[in-house]
């Protein structure tokens, strides 16, 4: 059965830019199914319903949970999974004889379902997820850079690590949107409007920039490069 | 405490009394020595890193917005107390101390009453954003500062400055594509 995995962020990026229900229509086309697992439940719905500021927000996705476009999914073995997960992923950087601890528990939850339901695609927006999994050693760069100090890679807990997520396709929501737009579900927004392909495109990417999804000005040029020649 | 952060806390403690002491107004000074423990945070995540972090960054956001006031006052005397209790390596004290801080942060005089609410919350998430400029995730980052995923999210769009391989970006493109065709 076919299957896609998400993690928080792109769930918040699409839900704050008011794009959740794009999620509902690339679903209809997927043909398979749009997995949450409990981790990341927690952070989009049950702990924002206890707020007031993100309420609205968290309503807005329990509402694709209670209609099945999402599905939260708990199989048995994924929360031990999960714990193995996290802590081989904290254990692969050092600094100053100190393990760091660059992972948190939705994360892995999310990478951990991935691999259990063999998904096609993990949808994860924040870089440090994204860089364990496809580039650890140049995560391990970009630390040494940011705090001026050595940063080393545990080779051991890194090689099972990546035996565990080989073949793990990462997707981040700026990927759908960019799907969303080929497929003409954002059409509605080509209005009378100077260079109209394109203006949509930049106020896409750029307001998911803004609004956390992490993409730099050099590939939201490269994006619209693609999308418009 | 570890002595590498309790040295870089009393670090930035006797820095930010000076700043506090100068007759101009250096809110801008404070909220850079605020960056300055990050690296100790992002490295041992542990909670007095963090927490001196916020509290340096919320007392430069009052100066910006108050300038010299009593308030400053205030704040300085209780820097110096709790730098003083860390010198003699009273922990406990400490970080029962700038619980203290953070109160008096909180209970400032009704003209900044409403904008503190949201200080501590903006200055957590601030917080959070440097840590991920360091290489911590998201989560791991909205975790160590006490902050949502939601509330860092928001900040994050502003001030984070992520950087990805543009041939990668065509690659996921081409895996979209292939799934939803």
């Amino acid at each position: 059965m076919r299957a896609i995995v998400f993690d928080s962020g792109p769930i918040i990026s699409l839900t704050t830019n008011g794009l959740l229900g794009l999620l509902v229509e690339l679903k209809s086309r997927y043909q398979g199914t749009f997995y949450i697992p409990d981790g990341v439940r927690n952070e989009l719905i049950t702990h924002p319903l206890q707020t007031r500021k993100f309420k609205f927000e968290a309503l807005q996705i329990l509402r694709l949970l209670e209609s099945g476009q999402l599905v939260m999914s708990d199989p048995p073995g994924l929360r031990k999974k999960t714990m193995h997960l996290l802590d081989l992923a904290n254990r692969i950087l050092y600094a100053r004889n100190h393990p760091l601890r660059v992972i948190q528990f939705a994360e892995m939850n999310a990478l951990a379902l991935a691999i259990e339901t063999n998904a096609e695609a993990l949808i994860v927006d924040e870089r440090t997820t994204r860089m364990l999994i496809e580039s650890p050693e140049e995560l391990a760069k970009r630390m040494r850079k940011k705090l001026h100090t050595k940063v080393t890679i545990d080779k051991k807990a890194l090689s099972e690590f990546q035996k565990h997520v080989e073949g793990i396709k990462v997707l981040r929501s700026i990927e759908l949107v960019m799907i969303a737009y080929e497929k003409g579900l954002l059409d509605k927004f080509k209005l009378k409007v100077p260079k109209p392909n394109e203006t949509l495109l930049s106020a896409l990417l750029w307001t998911l920039k803004l609004h956390g999804a992490a993409i730099s000005e050099q590939e939201i040029k490269e994006v619209i490069h693609l999308e418009t020649k | 405490m570890n002595e590498t952060v309790r040295k870089d806390i009393l670090l930035v403690l006797t820095k930010s009394i000076a700043i506090m002491k100068k007759t101009s107004n250096s809110a801008m000074e404070m909220r850079n020595l605020s960056n300055s423990i990050i690296h100790s945070a992002t490295i041992f995540q542990d909670k007095d890193s963090t927490d001196t972090a916020i509290l340096i960054y919320s007392i430069s956001k009052i100066m910006e917005r108050s300038g010299k006031s009593t308030n400053s006052t205030v704040l300085q005397n209780e820097l110096e107390k709790a730098k003083k209790v860390l010198e003699r390596k009273d922990e406990r004290q400490y970080q029962a101390d700038i619980q203290k801080i953070f109160k008096i942060i909180t209970k400032l005089d009704n003209k900044l009453t409403t904008y503190v609410d949201h200080l501590l919350t903006h200055a957590s998430a601030k917080k959070a954003c440097n840590l991920c400029e360091h290489g911590v995730s998201v989560g791991r980052a909205a975790e160590i500062s006490g902050t949502s995923k939601w509330e860092l999210m928001s900040q994050m769009g502003q001030s984070y400055s992520p950087t990805d391989n543009t041939s990668r970006t065509r690659q996921r493109l081409q895996v979209a594509r292939r799934l939803f065709k």
